[in-house]
């Protein structure tokens, strides 16, 4: 047996491997995860709803499978946590809002139904921003999720409640999705790795659409290795989804491979960039001179029209948004209020059941779309992310990846940018790029201030190339910036 | 005043629902008449986390009635998908995904006959949306089984100039649908609903508002509603040439005979138009081969028309039947086949086909079509077998019932939804058998007796008014005297 590790400190796949061995039962496993939960997630709020009976379930049944002499699947056994933006069949889909009261979800997502058919347990739900509009997962109806790296600063957003999952070892993976960056972000502050994959790697059936042409689901966990193993099971054309890829998954092993060979390219923006902590500078000089050490051939590369990209992102976002969310009308499912006539039971639903961020970003699409706007706000937009994508397309001829930090600071304290949306906007500045481009990105932990709070090193690939980052993070993973260990209260 | 009277000027749009046995954006069926929302999933009732996916049977039927317009198909290189976005509780979205501004079929055009090319601007792919109802006690209940069936909206630019012109047009578009298996065009079902836009202008530019006629049940609805509107909008108010006349939806009370106001449209209603991330656009390769596919199947849908139209011809010639019928009976086949079945059954029975056929066709034109028109118009609702028709027919040959009986009490009546053998459904009713000698001659001594002053005239040389007297036997006889013995006997008791 593999050192006197303890099950929530293993990665995904030495976990899956104890319990294909027989060396611990899945039932076990699940137990284990399930009661760390109840004990601690109290302080944390990492989870809107625990499906122990669910989870305990599926476990005994992937033990029945390897009793019986069923081989062993890709995560047998494997406890996931999943974002409650996400459908799973017979559990409240709530998007951390409260206009989804009342709505069971009828079937699973594609990428949570691809886990499960790869023997993975689901354990639960977690907690977001609300309709995944956010970066500190402080605009859940149901209260803000707390870093457990320091419970007093928020975990990152939206995914913030998988990312605090995976930290505070109550999963080993999460699953999540990045509209800008919401994957990455929480990722980097939470101090795990993070994956958003190609758009169109992973289908988005059952992912409560927030900006369609942006949304990919993508995987949280601890290790590139994790990472490449989630992406294998969860991507692969859907015919339910007409964006997804007419590809096959990529092999579990795209992060193996090392950096022969590599080229990379330090975005200058990123690194030169108002706002950027001089910590997290630091840390991601740090990650490029392991990349350096290890073979690279590092350089420096502009993307001159990244100053561009948060204004593009909040346009395109909100107006794609205002539309996604007309469907919660109060007339099918979820809450209703009745109002003095129609367009009043509409305007009193709606107004008790968006939150103020979620009210905030439909107007903007809104009036972003809106006759007389349309073509100074969202067509514009439209050009300038074309334009963004060639300035990809170009430092791509040059460069295999390109690197940064994921955000421009570490974990910040609750309520500190609550009331000031540009600022929390701002997060996600490096981050918006690869979703408005579709392109892959990873974020993975390459040091700490001198508080010990995580900072984020973002790697990006162009389109499909997500071996590319995977096997840059995982040189940086192993130069272990970051201390292993889990925090604290959650060894 | 202008000197001239004032030019009708209307376009038409078109919403046709497209012959696919699953609906545009998911797997659901389509059906006529199912139970309310029993045809419906997450993706066409808009659940969270439900994405649309093209259904290539709905394209397929699109490009070919597109074909058989005459249009262009995707002329501007790529088909999108664009929402548009409104809220109304039957359309579960909060949008609709139909094409904006790269519509999937342009620039077609339908010749009437008097030579008049009626252009067509566009035809383009969209979803239905639900069915609301209002209840009577203020409640609104909503049927999804509709929502998500795919339709091809077709628009024609402002080229008819009369009522009749607007009714050619719209039955030269059903026919080309129907031949070019791109939908049934039903309008009892719904599959086919016409909105004119009507307005009259002036030698001198000006012009009437465009009123947009909606609730239009049938042609005759068309027809009658595009009349009354021209009239109505005689007296105006008139806006000079040039400035942008206002728009103004009617309703059409098809019982009152006349438009009813619905709504003015003071601004243009703001749809925040956008192309749909959900669906990747259709490169014009990519339509390449249903283009081909339906060039191919309109040919083949064109061939096998002039085939039967030819077969057709010679079938009227040996029937003896009249042009008009032989186009309806046979080309069109309006019956669905019926009529050439209780032909073939009435020849086998012996009938001569220059017999048959003329009497079957007066049948199947008349009474029969009377009968299924007052039930919805479609034909499986008569149940007379063809044997049962070739039954009746054989009646009326060898005179054990009258003309006359046949059509008003077997054709008219309940025996088409029942069938069966016609001589014991007239024998139970008394009707069979023609009537004897004497109760002829009983009636017809009644008849004289109860009329003397039209016998008077009658005898002073009015030998027409003698047609009122043979009218009253046959009616007191309830049709079932021969007429050849009630002017027999008239004669002699004159
Ligand atoms: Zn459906």
């Amino acid at each position: 047996m593999a050192g006197g590790l303890p099950l929530h400190a293993l990665p995904a796949a030495a976990l899956r491997d104890r319990i294909a061995s027989r060396e611990v039962s899945a039932e076990e496993a699940a137990r284990h995860f399930l009661d760390r939960i109840a004990r601690l997630d109290g302080g944390i709020g990492a989870f809107l709803r625990v499906d122990a009976e669910g989870a305990l379930r599926s476990a005994r049944a992937s033990d029945a499978r390897l009793d019986a002499g069923g081989a062993p699947r890709p995560l047998e056994g494997v406890p996931v946590a999943v974002k409650d933006n996400l459908n799973v069949e017979g559990l409240p889909t709530t998007c951390a809002s409260r206009i989804l009261e009342g709505f069971v979800a009828p079937r699973d997502a594609t990428a949570v139904a691809r886990l499960r058919a790869a023997g993975a347990v689901i354990l639960g739900k977690t907690n977001l921003d609300e309709f995944a509009m956010g970066s500190s997962t402080e605009n859940s109806a149901f209260g803000p999720t707390r870093n457990p790296r320091d419970p007093s600063r928020v975990p990152g957003g939206s995914s913030g409640g998988s990312a605090a999952a995976v930290a505070a070892g109550f999963a080993p993976l999460a699953l999540g999705s990045d509209t800008g960056g919401s994957i990455r972000q929480p990722a980097a502050l939470c101090g795990i790795l993070g994956l958003k994959p190609t758009y169109g790697r992973v289908s988005r059936s059952g992912l409560v659409a927030f900006g369609s042409s942006l949304d990919q689901v993508g995987p949280l966990c601890r290790t590139a290795a994790d990472a490449a193993l989630a992406l294998s099971v969860i991507a692969g054309r859907d015919p339910m989804d007409a964006t997804s890829l007419a590809l096959e998954a990529p092999a579990a092993s795209l992060a193996e491979g090392g950096l022969r060979g590599m080229r990379v390219g330090v975005v200058k923006e990123h690194l030169e960039g108002e706002g950027l902590e001089p910590a997290v500078k630091a840390a991601v000089e740090a990650a490029v001179g392991v990349l350096r050490a290890g073979g690279a051939e590092v350089r420096e590369v502009s993307l001159p029209r990244s100053g561009d990209g948060i204004a593009v992102y909040y346009l395109v976002a909100t107006s794609e948004a205002s539309s996604n969310l007309a469907r919660f009308d109060g007339v099918r499912y979820g809450l209703r209020v009745e109002g003095r006539d129609l367009a009043g039971m509409y305007e009193e639903t709606r107004d008790r059941g968006f939150g103020t961020e979620v009210k905030r970003r439909i107007l903007l699409g809104t009036f972003a779309l809106s006759a007389g706007y349309a073509d100074a706000y969202y067509q514009r937009a439209l050009r300038v992310r074309r334009l963004i994508a060639d300035d990809l397309d170009r430092a791509f001829r040059e460069v295999d990846v390109l690197v940064g930090p994921t955000a421009p600071t570490v974990a910040f304290p609750l309520g500190e940018k609550i009331e000031d949306p540009l600022a929390m906007y701002l997060c996600d500045v490096f981050a918006v790029t690869a979703n408005l481009a579709g392109i892959p990105a990873v974020s993975v932990p390459c040091g700490a201030d001198p508080a010990g709070l995580p900072a984020g090193f973002q790697v990006m690939a162009p389109a499909l190339r997500e071996d590319a980052a995977l096997r840059a993070a995982a040189a940086v993973e192993a130069a272990g910036l970051l201390p292993a260990a889990l925090p604290g209260a959650f060894a | 005043m202008s000197a001239r009277p004032p030019r009708l000027v209307v376009g038409v749009e078109v919403h046709v629902q497209l012959a696919t046995r699953t609906k545009a954006f998911c797997a659901c069926p389509v059906e006529f008449g199912a139970e309310p929302n029993a045809l419906c999933c997450p993706v066409c009732l808009g659940h969270p986390g439900a994405l649309p996916t093209l259904n290539r049977g709905a394209l397929a039927a699109a490009v070919r009635a597109g074909l058989a317009l005459g249009c262009a198909v995707a002329p501007r290189g790529a088909v999108r998908w664009d929402r548009k976005n409104y809220f109304y509780p039957d359309l579960p979205k909060g949008y609709q995904i139909t094409q904006y501004d790269h519509p999937l079929c342009e620039n077609g055009a339908l010749a009437l006959s008097d030579g008049t090319r009626v252009r067509i601007r566009r035809a383009h792919l969209e979803e239905d949306t639900g069915k609301s109802s209002h209840a009577g006690d203020g409640e609104t209940l909503v049927d999804f089984n509709r929502c998500g069936v795919p339709l091809l909206e077709i628009v024609t630019e402002p080229d008819l100039g009369s009522a009749a012109a607007v009714e050619e047009y719209l039955r030269l578009l059903r026919d080309r649908m129907i031949l070019a298996g791109a939908s049934s065009c039903s309008m009892e079902k719904g599959e086919m609903r016409c909105e004119p836009n009507v307005s009259l202008v002036r030698g001198d530019g000006s012009s009437t508002g465009i009123s947009e006629l909606k609730n239009l049940n049938s042609f005759a609805a068309v027809r009658a509603a595009v009349a009354f509107e021209a009239k109505r909008l005689e007296e105006g108010p008139w806006h000079p040439a040039g400035a942008a006349p206002p728009r103004t939806t009617y309703g059409w009370d098809d019982a009152g005979g006349r438009t009813i106001l619905q709504r003015t449209k003071e601004t243009a209603a703001d749809y925040r138009y956008f192309p749909e991330p959900d669906l990747p656009d259709l490169p014009a390769e990519a339509l390449a081969g249903f283009v081909a596919e339906g060039r191919a199947a309109l040919a083949a849908a064109d061939a096998d028309r002039s085939a039967a139209a030819g077969r057709a011809r010679a079938e009227a010639v040996r029937l003896g039947l009249a042009a008009d019928q032989a186009d309806l009976l046979l080309v069109r086949d309006l019956t669905g086949g019926r009529f050439a079945a209780a032909l073939a059954a009435a020849e086998g029975a012996g009938a001569p086909a220059a017999e048959a056929g003329p009497a079957l066709a007066g049948w199947f034109l008349g009474p029969l079509a009377g009968w299924v028109n007052g039930r919805g118009g479609d034909w499986a609702a008569l149940r007379a077998s063809a044997g049962d028709l070739a039954a009746a027919l054989g009646l009326q040959r060898t005179g054990k019932a009258t003309a006359q009986v046949v059509k008003e009490h077997l054709l008219a009546g309940e025996w088409p939804g029942t069938g069966g053998d016609p001589a014991a459904f007239l024998a139970g009713r008394g009707l069979l058998g023609g009537a004897g000698e004497e109760a002829v001659r009983a009636a017809c001594a009644e008849v004289v007796a109860a009329n003397p002053d039209v016998v008077a005239k009658i005898r002073a040389g009015k030998t027409a008014a003698r047609g009122a007297l043979v009218g009253q036997v046959m009616k007191r006889m309830r049709g079932t005297a021969d007429p050849g013995a009630v002017n027999r006997i008239l004669d002699g008791l004159l």
